[in-house]
């Protein structure tokens, strides 16, 4: 199905030239178009990147991943897709559920397909992760109004026009939900569709801390504040 | 006469004007800020000798003492300018923002293999 249709990976990538090699070979196979955002890497990110379907966009310093999500969607644009991806960079994710993502959108049944860890399986999952996990869901369901199992979860694909509508203005943490509040503004038709991750060592240290879970809504408050 | 805690703030406000100056005269300020910020500090100045006049404004105002009311307008003046730098920083990292996304799309662009 992704051959048939544009079918278009965006992948923010900040230090993971651990990951990003094989990363890129388990997508490629699902997609026509990869484009990996370097979001100011210091290390070889970027020349570990380079693969055939790779368009590699460099950050010259680190903006967040929200930024350099918006950073691959506008050039996304160029290529003129019917699905956009976004993919975690540090291998949490199975390929294999791309399909899962691309078919209700080609066959016009949502604008947005959003994973849910929850629906499908969480795998060695943090006990605290779980907690600030369905924390944030009540909070983006409260603010957002749209029932979702899973909010902060990047595995997720767009429809051409949707990807078109969409503007990120959160550069670090608050992007997710900024992503649900878009979709609620727009009215977009949303699935969700159950999906794989596994936490390991290397995600657990490369993904953000429960900590920061916190600043999430100061982000949200202080950008709504100086927006108004 | 003139109290210690007059003389302290009256040499706080002097010690204010003259960096102020000495930033004109290094050119690191404009002509009509310092003319602002000098007319401001000269205006405090005069309060801390003329207290009686900020206790007539707070007693105008409902409040019993001067100096709450100094502590409220102060509050709200911070208030005010620390939302302005929010609004501040929050516009130059929208263009910063900008102008890194720019650069990353366009050497992509220009790449012959992208």
């Amino acid at each position: 199905m992704a051959k048939k249709n544009n079918v278009v990976a965006v992948i923010a990538a900040f230090n993971e030239e651990k990951k990003i090699s094989k990363v890129i070979r388990q997508v490629a196979k699902h997609v026509n178009h990869i484009i990996v955002v370097d979001d100011g890497s210091v290390d070889n990110t970027a020349l570990k990147a380079k693969y055939k379907k790779v368009t590699i966009l460099r950050h010259i310093i680190n903006l967040g991943q929200g930024a350099a999500l918006q950073t691959g969607f506008e050039y996304a644009r160029i290529l003129k897709p019917d699905v956009v991806i976004t993919y975690d960079a540090d291998g949490q994710f199975e390929a294999s559920d791309i399909n899962k993502f691309v078919k209700p959108i080609v066959k016009r049944k949502a604008d947005v397909v959003l994973g849910s860890r929850f629906l499908g399986k969480a795998l060695s999952m943090p006990q605290s992760r779980l907690i600030i996990l369905k924390l944030g869901i009540l909070f983006t369901r409260f603010f957002s109004n749209i029932r979702l199992t899973d909010t902060h979860n990047g595995f997720r694909a767009f429809s051409g026009e949707a990807i078109n509508k969409i503007e990120l203005k959160h550069n670090r943490w608050a992007h997710p939900s900024e992503i649900i509040y878009q979709i609620s503004k727009n009215k977009f038709r949303v699935k969700e569709v159950p999906i794989t991750v596994r936490y390991s060592k290397y995600s657990w240290k490369k993904g953000q801390k429960n900590t920061e879970a916190f600043k999430i809504p100061i982000e949200l408050i202080i950008k709504a504040l100086v927006n108004s | 006469m003139i109290t210690p805690s007059q003389l302290l703030l009256a040499s706080i406000i002097l010690f204010v004007i003259w960096r102020t100056h000495a930033a004109y005269k290094k050119k690191n300020l404009s002509e009509s800020f310092v003319a602002v910020w000098t007319i401001f500090w000269l205006g405090v100045l005069i309060l801390v000798f003329k207290q009686d006049l900020v206790s007539q404004a707070a007693h105008s105002l409902g409040v019993s003492r001067g100096v709450d009311l100094v502590i409220y307008i102060s509050l709200i003046v911070i208030f005010y300018f620390v939302y302005k730098i929010l609004v501040l920083i929050n516009d130059l990292d929208g263009k910063i923002t900008q102008i890194i996304r720019k650069i990353a799309i366009n050497e992509a662009k220009k790449r012959p293999h992208r």
